[in-house]
């Protein structure tokens, strides 16, 4: 499973992206992330396939019970949802 | 189909109905190209907000508009996605935020009931024309005779 990364100039948080390429609220995320200038990781689950799928899913359930796109994880913290103020913040502080 | 032409199809199928496309045209034009995107895909219209397994067996209750479309736009204001919302969001008095995901992991089909006490859902009658609902709330407007919620009665 291979991490896509985005490198911008705000490096305060360790942050993960779990993203579907067609999900709006996840292009958001991207969005969002990129305007506060944030360095993120991110995988766009429904271009993986086999085993790379599932490790992707299995990975999401460390930090939810139910599968829900986009995740957000912030130095390991979860995020679920375009909770645009909760994100913000979270990066920024 | 382009997306302007699926959006137009679904106005017409859901005017009048009481069921409403979000108001932000951007966002209700990408969602629907998503659609499109998902029908090229897997061969049906699945939730683009969802992973789908591409065995529509399994992925029935998530083609859209999904099986959770009603309640969540009922209890929320808007589906899943964001693509269906009640009239508040419509006229501007709410906002559609991220909501939980209602779907069960484990989705497996509900037996037959065998009498009206196991029902799994509430029947909701519009008093108006008959119509019968089985959800857990009646909608917002009949589909049929287009009256709204107050006139639903408990049926079952």
């Amino acid at each position: 499973m291979k991490w896509n990364e985005v490198k911008l100039l705000n490096n305060k948080h360790d942050v993960k992206v779990f993203t579907l390429t067609t999900c709006i609220w996840c292009k958001r995320v991207k969005q969002l992330l990129e305007k506060e200038q944030c360095t993120y990781k991110f995988i766009d689950v429904d271009l993986l396939e086999g085993d790379d799928r599932d490790i992707a899913v299995n990975e999401i359930k460390k930090y939810i019970n139910k599968l829900s796109f986009p995740l957000i994880i912030i130095d390991e913290d979860p995020i679920q949802g375009y909770h645009e103020k909760k994100i913000r913040k979270a990066v920024n502080e | 189909m382009s997306k302007h032409d699926l959006k137009e199809k679904i106005s017409k199928q859901i005017n009048g109905k009481g069921y409403y496309l979000n108001p932000d045209d951007t966002f209700t034009l990408d969602l629907i190209e998503s659609l499109l995107i998902n029908d090229k895909r897997y061969g049906y219209m699945f939730c683009p907000c969802r992973l789908a397994t591409g065995n529509r067996e399994e992925d029935l209750d998530l083609i859209c508009p999904c099986d959770y479309r009603d309640q969540d736009v009922v209890e929320f204001g808007t589906c899943y996605c964001g693509l269906y919302v009640d009239n508040d969001v419509v006229k501007g008095e709410k906002e559609v935020i991220p909501i939980p995901e209602r779907r069960v992991d484990s989705h497996s089909s509900q037996e037959i009931p065998t009498s009206l006490g196991e029902l799994p859902y509430p029947v909701f009658r519009c008093k108006v024309c008959g119509y019968l609902a089985a959800r857990e709330n009646p909608p917002h407007k009949c589909p049929i005779c287009g009256v709204s919620q107050d006139r639903f009665e408990r049926f079952l």
